[in-house]
C-alpha cells in the first residue's frame, strides 16, 4: 500500500506541474489477492496491484481530465499536460464549481487491518481445504473465491485540501452444486479476514444444495416471497439506481422526482447512505474531497433526500451531500454506501409465518424494464423453494420476475433483524432479509 | 531494459524457478472518452496505463501475478509471487492442467487503421460531436441529449515458454448519440447507431464520420418525443423481427455465452453461471432452425473481437458454433480443449495486463440468409420489429431471457402501422432460435461492437463483436414486464 506520506508527495508533485487555475488530483487503487476454486480445486490464484492517478484541471470553466498508472516525474507531468490540453480544447462547462476549500476530512484509523492484508495464499488454501474435502466426500461440486486486499483513496486540490483513507477487504463467495440441478449460495464481505467464517458458510450452503435437487416448476403469478439478504440486495441496488442519483432526480428521470416528502413505502423501510457503518465501510469523503455523513434517503417509508455532488447541488440550489464519483462522473452523483435498516423479524420466523409462498436465495441478472415506474426483471438463482405451511416444501426451478421496486417495498410483510454486507455495482450495501406480498413471477426456466 | 527482454526474462525466470509453462504479456493501453451533454462538455478523459501480467504452470496448477512497475527487480518479484501462488493451488485436490500443443509463433500483427485516432486534434473530435448533438437539441420536447466518442489503442507483447513472441497493436473507435424525452410518468430515449454508447469497431478515426451521426440526429430526437405518447407494446404471442444491436445482443446472450467452454465446465459457476449446452449436446442438439448458422470469427474485418492472436498465442480463427441449426462447437482455450482432445480455437483473452486470460467471445456472428428485410415485413401478418436494445436479462444457464427495446414498430398485414413504446419479449433460448424462419441477406449485415461484456472473478470487461442482419421469429411472447 502506498502510504499516506508517499501518496501526499505524488499528489503535491502533480499539482506543482499544473499551470491551470484549479487542479484536483486523485490517487486510488490497491492490491488484490484472489484464490478462485472450481470443481473442488483451486483453478486460479492471482495477485494484482493497481493504482490510478486522475487529474482534473480547470482554466476558468474549461475542464479536462486525464489519468494514468505511472507516477514518476516525467509521466506525472505528462498526465497533467494531457488534462490541461483537454481543458484548453474544451468548451466552457457552465456548471463547473470551483474546487473545494480545505477542510477537515475524517480518516478512520481502524479500517486498515494488517492481519487482513498479510493473510497469505497458503493460509487461504488451508482454509479452503476442509470445505473442498467435504464437498468431494458429499458428492458436491464447489466453486467460489476467497479474496483479501486493500484499497486507498486519497486526493488533493490546488486550494490545499488533502484527504486520505486506506481500507482492507476480505470477501468469500461460494456456490455449492449438487447432482440433479441442486445449487446454493453463500457470500460474506468484511474489512477483517478474521470475520469470514468460511467453513460455516460453506456448510450451510452444502446442506441447502442437497435440498435443492430435482426442482419442479411453479406456476407464474403473484406470490408472497421470503427473500434472503442475497436476494434483497438486487432490489435495493435498483431502488438506489432508479431513485437517488441527484442528476437523474434533477432531470425528472427518477421515480422519486416530485415525490420528496411523500410516503411511497412501508413505514418499516428506512434507507441510509453511511460509509461509517461497519458493513459498508468506506472513505469519509467523496471524489471532490467533500466530507460524508449519514444521509437518510428513505425514512419510515418517506422519501427524504437524494445524493448530490457540488455540481448538481449548485444546479439544484441545495448543498452537496458528499456523493461525487470519480471525475468526470458523467452519470452524476450516487449513494455508494447503502444500508437498508433492519427490522424485528428473523428469517426463520418469516418462513414459519408463510402459509404459501416462495423462498428466494438470490435474484440474478436484473435489469430495468421501465425506469419511471421502477419496474425491473431478473431471475432467481441458487436455491428457490416453495414455502407451504411454514416450511420449505420443495425446490423450484428458477423463475423470472417482473416487479416495480416501489410496489415491492410498499408490500412489506416482515423485515429481517440483521443486516449482511454485499458489494454491488455502485459500491457497498448492507441489507436484511425481507418478506413481501404480491411479488410477480412471470416465467419459469425450462430445460433445453 | 527493453520490453521484449523484460518479458523474456519473466518467462525464463519462471522456468528456472520450477514452472513447466509460463507466459508474460506487457501491455500499453491508451484510451480517450469524450462526452457531450446538452451542448456542454460533460467529460473528457484520457487514460494511459502500462503493466505486465505473468502466468505460470507449476506442478500442473496456475499462478498469476501482475504489476504495473516494469523494473527488472519488480518483474522478478511478480514471477516469484506467481510461482508461489501456483504451488499453493497445486496442494489441493487439483486435476493437473495440460495444455493443447501449439507451435511457437514469432510475429507482429496490427489491426487495420487508416487514421490514428490519437493523432486527431481534440478540438476536431469535439466539434464533430457538438455538430451532431446540436441537431437533436433543436427538436422540441427533448429533455437532454448526449453524444460520445470512445477511442482505444492497445499495444501488447506476448512471450511464452513455447518460444512464441507476438507483438500486436489493436486500434478501436466508436461513437454514438442519444436523445431523451421525459414526462412526469415516462422516460423515453432513442440512440444512434446503437444504444449504450453507439457503434464500436476495430478501425481508426476513419470510422467516425462514416457513422453518419449528424444525418440521423433529428430523427432519433423526434422519435424519443413521439414515444412519450405512443401506444404501449401489445401483449401476446406475435411474430418478432429483430435487427441491429438488439439481434446482436440476442446472439451475445443466448449463443455467445453458453458456448464458452470454461463456463460449460463450471469455471464460472460462482459468478456468470454455467451453460445448458453441455458436452454431450455437441453435434447432437438442434439449437435453432436449419437456417441458423453462427460462427466464432476473430478474423472478421472491423469486429471488436478481431485480433491476430489470442492471449495465449493461438492464431485468430473462424470456427462453426451452430451449423444448419445444430450445435457443433465451443469457444476454447488450450486448457479446456486438451481435456476433450480438441484444439484451441483461439479465444483466450484478458482485460489488460492485470487479469489472467479466460475464454471469451471473439466475434460471434449470425450468418446472413437470403431474405430482403422488406420481404420479411411484407410476409408478417401480426408482429413487432425491434432494433435497439434498452434492457436485457437471462438466467445463469442462458435459457430464460427477457429483452426490451427502445422502440418497436408494429406490423399488421405485412405493413408497418406505427410505433409502440416499451417493447419487450421473452423466451427460452432453443425454442426461440428454432422458431427462426427468416434471416436477412448480406445487404443488411454488419458487425456490432459490444465493449462491455462482463465475466470472470475478479470481473473482467471484454470488447466483443457480433455480425448480424435481421432475423424473424415466430410465436414469441411480447409485451411482457407489466404484470398486474
Amino acid at each position: 500500500m502506498l502510504n499516506k506520506k508517499k501518496a501526499e508527495q505524488i499528489l503535491a508533485e502533480a499539482i506543482r506541474y499544473s499551470p491551470a487555475d484549479e487542479t484536483e488530483v486523485i490517487l486510488s487503487g490497491g492490491k488484490t489477492f484472489s484464490t478462485r476454486f472450481t470443481n473442488n480445486y483451486i483453478s486460479q490464484n492471482g495477485a494484482q496491484k493497481e493504482y490510478d492517478l486522475t487529474v482534473r484541471v480547470a482554466f476558468g470553466q474549461q475542464v479536462g481530465v486525464a489519468s494514468c498508472n505511472l507516477f514518476d516525474g516525467d509521466n506525472l507531468k505528462q498526465v497533467v499536460d494531457k488534462a490541461c490540453l483537454a481543458a484548453r480544447h474544451s468548451k466552457p462547462d457552465l456548471d463547473w464549481t470551483s474546487v473545494l476549500e480545505p477542510r477537515e476530512t475524517p480518516e478512520m484509523q481502524d479500517a486498515y487491518l494488517q492481519e487482513t492484508i498479510d493473510y497469505t495464499p497458503s493460509e487461504k488454501a488451508e482454509r479452503l481445504a476442509p470445505i473442498l474435502k467435504k464437498s468431494i466426500e458429499r458428492g458436491l461440486t464447489s466453486a467460489g473465491m476467497l479474496v483479501n486486499g486493500d484499497q486507498m483513496l486519497t486526493m488533493m486540490n490546488s486550494k490545499g485540501l488533502f484527504a486520505y483513507q486506506s481500507l482492507t477487504s476480505a470477501s468469500f463467495t461460494y456456490t455449492a452444486m449438487a447432482p440433479h440441478q441442486g445449487s446454493a449460495w453463500a457470500e460474506f464481505h468484511s474489512h477483517d479476514m478474521r470475520e469470514v467464517e468460511v467453513e460455516t458458510l460453506a456448510d450451510q450452503a452444502m446442506e441447502r444444495a442437497l435440498l435443492s435437487q430435482n426442482p419442479v416448476a411453479a406456476e407464474p403469478g403473484a406470490y408472497t416471497v421470503v427473500l434472503a439478504p442475497s436476494a434483497v440486495i438486487e432490489l435495493v441496488e435498483f431502488l438506489n439506481y432508479l431513485g437517488f442519483g441527484g442528476m437523474a432526480y434533477q432531470e425528472n428521470r427518477t421515480f422519486t422526482a416530485g415525490k420528496m416528502g411523500e410516503k411511497l413505502f412501508d413505514e418499516r423501510i428506512s434507507l441510509i447512505d453511511n460509509p461509517f457503518v461497519k458493513e459498508v465501510l468506506g472513505p469519509g469523503f467523496d471524489y471532490e474531497g467533500h466530507p460524508k455523513q449519514a444521509l437518510a434517503l428513505i425514512e419510515n417509508g418517506v422519501i427524504k433526500n437524494v445524493a448530490y455532488d457540488r455540481r448538481m447541488a449548485q444546479k439544484s440550489g441545495v448543498k452537496s451531500t458528499g456523493h461525487a464519483l470519480m471525475p468526470p462522473a458523467t452519470m452524476g452523483p450516487f449513494p455508494t454506501h447503502i444500508v437498508l435498516q433492519p427490522g424485528q423479524d428473523s428469517l426463520d420466523s418469516m418462513i414459519a409465518s408463510t402459509e404459501r409462498g416462495i423462498y428466494v436465495t438470490r435474484l440474478w441478472y436484473s435489469n430495468v424494464v421501465d425506469p419511471k415506474q421502477a419496474i425491473i426483471t431478473g431471475m432467481t438463482r441458487d436455491g428457490t423453494f416453495m414455502i407451504e405451511d411454514g416450511k420449505l416444501s420443495k425446490p423450484l426451478r428458477n423463475m423470472r420476475y417482473n416487479e416495480s421496486v416501489i410496489k415491492a417495498f410498499a408490500n412489506v410483510e416482515a423485515l429481517g433483524d440483521r443486516i449482511y454486507a454485499f458489494h454491488g455495482y455502485f459500491g457497498k450495501l448492507a441489507v436484511p432479509a425481507l418478506k413481501l406480498r404480491d411479488f410477480h413471477f412471470t416465467g419459469v426456466s425450462q430445460e433445453a | 531494459m527493453i520490453e521484449r527482454d523484460l518479458a523474456q526474462l519473466a518467462v525464463d525466470t519462471a522456468l528456472q524457478r520450477g514452472a513447466t509453462y509460463a507466459d508474460a504479456r506487457i501491455i500499453r493501453l491508451q484510451t480517450e472518452q469524450l462526452d457531450i451533454r446538452n451542448g456542454n462538455v460533460n467529460g473528457i478523459r484520457q487514460h494511459l496505463e502500462v503493466g505486465i501480467g505473468i502466468r505460470v504452470l507449476v506442478d500442473g496448477a496456475w499462478g498469476f501475478a501482475a504489476n504495473p512497475d516494469l523494473k527488472k527487480s519488480k518483474v522478478e518479484i511478480a514471477v516469484d509471487r506467481a510461482i508461489a501462488l501456483a504451488r499453493d493451488s497445486a496442494h489441493l485436490y487439483h486435476k493437473p492442467v495440460v495444455l493443447a500443443r501449439r507451435a511457437p509463433i514469432v510475429t507482429v500483427w496490427k489491426s487495420p487503421c487508416e487514421i490514428d485516432p490519437f493523432g486527431v486534434a481534440l478540438e476536431e473530435k469535439l466539434n464533430f460531436l457538438f455538430a451532431a448533438e446540436e441537431e437533436m437539441r433543436r427538436v422540441k420536447g427533448i429533455a437532454f441529449t448526449e453524444a460520445g466518442m470512445d477511442l482505444w489503442k492497445e499495444w501488447q507483447l506476448f512471450v511464452n515458454s513455447d518460444g512464441s513472441q507476438i507483438e500486436q497493436e489493436i486500434v478501436q473507435t466508436g461513437s454514438g448519440l442519444s436523445a431523451t424525452a421525459v414526462s412526469d410518468t415516462d422516460v423515453q430515449s432513442r440512440s444512434f447507431p446503437s444504444s449504450f454508447g453507439g457503434q464500436f469497431k476495430s478501425a481508426g478515426y476513419e470510422l467516425i464520420p462514416m457513422l453518419n451521426l449528424k444525418d440521423n440526429a433529428q430523427r432519433i430526437a423526434e422519435e424519443a418525443v413521439q414515444l412519450l405518447s405512443a401506444k404501449a407494446c401489445p401483449a401476446g404471442e406475435k411474430t418478432l423481427i429483430l435487427g441491429g444491436s438488439q439481434l446482436a445482443l440476442q446472439v451475445h446472450e443466448s449463443c455467445g455465452h453458453p458456448v464458452e467452454f470454461d463456463r460449460v465446465l463450471g469455471h464460472e459457476a460462482d459468478f456468470a453461471g454455467t451453460s445448458f449446452l453441455t458436452p454431450e449436446k455437441r453435434n447432437n442438439f438442434q439449437y435453432g432452425s436449419e437456417i441458423v448458422n453462427m460462427v466464432a470469427d476473430a478474423t472478421a474485418p472491423g469486429g471488436l473481437g478481431t485480433f491476430g492472436y489470442d492471449d495465449e498465442g493461438t492464431p485468430a480463427q473462424k470456427s462453426d458454433i451452430i451449423k444448419d441449426g445444430r450445435f457443433v462447437g465451443y469457444l476454447m482455450s488450450r486448457e479446456t480443449a486438451e481435456g476433450f482432445e480438441m484444439e484451441s480455437n483461439g479465444t483466450m483473452r484478458a482485460q489488460g495486463w492485470n487479469h489472467t486470460p479466460i475464454v471469451r467471445m471473439t466475434n460471434i456472428n449470425l450468418l446472413p440468409g437470403n431474405w430482403e428485410l422488406e420481404e420479411m415485413i411484407a410476409s408478417t401478418e401480426d408482429g413487432i420489429m425491434i432494433s435497439d436494445n434498452r434492457s436485457w436479462s437471462i438466467d445463469d444457464k442462458r435459457l430464460n431471457f427477457q429483452f426490451g427495446g427502445e422502440l418497436g414498430w408494429e406490423i399488421k398485414g405485412g405493413k408497418i402501422v406505427g410505433m409502440v413504446k416499451n417493447p419487450t419479449y421473452t423466451g427460452i433460448t432453443p425454442q426461440f432460435w428454432r422458431s427462426c424462419d427468416a434471416i436477412a441477406n448480406q445487404n443488411h449485415y454488419q458487425i456490432w461492437g459490444t465493449p462491455n461484456c462482463g465475466k470472470g472473478q475478479p470481473m473482467q470487461v471484454a470488447r466483443v463483436g457480433h455480425g448480424v442482419s435481421f432475423a424473424r421469429f415466430q410465436n414469441v411472447k411480447v409485451g411482457v414486464g407489466y404484470a398486474e
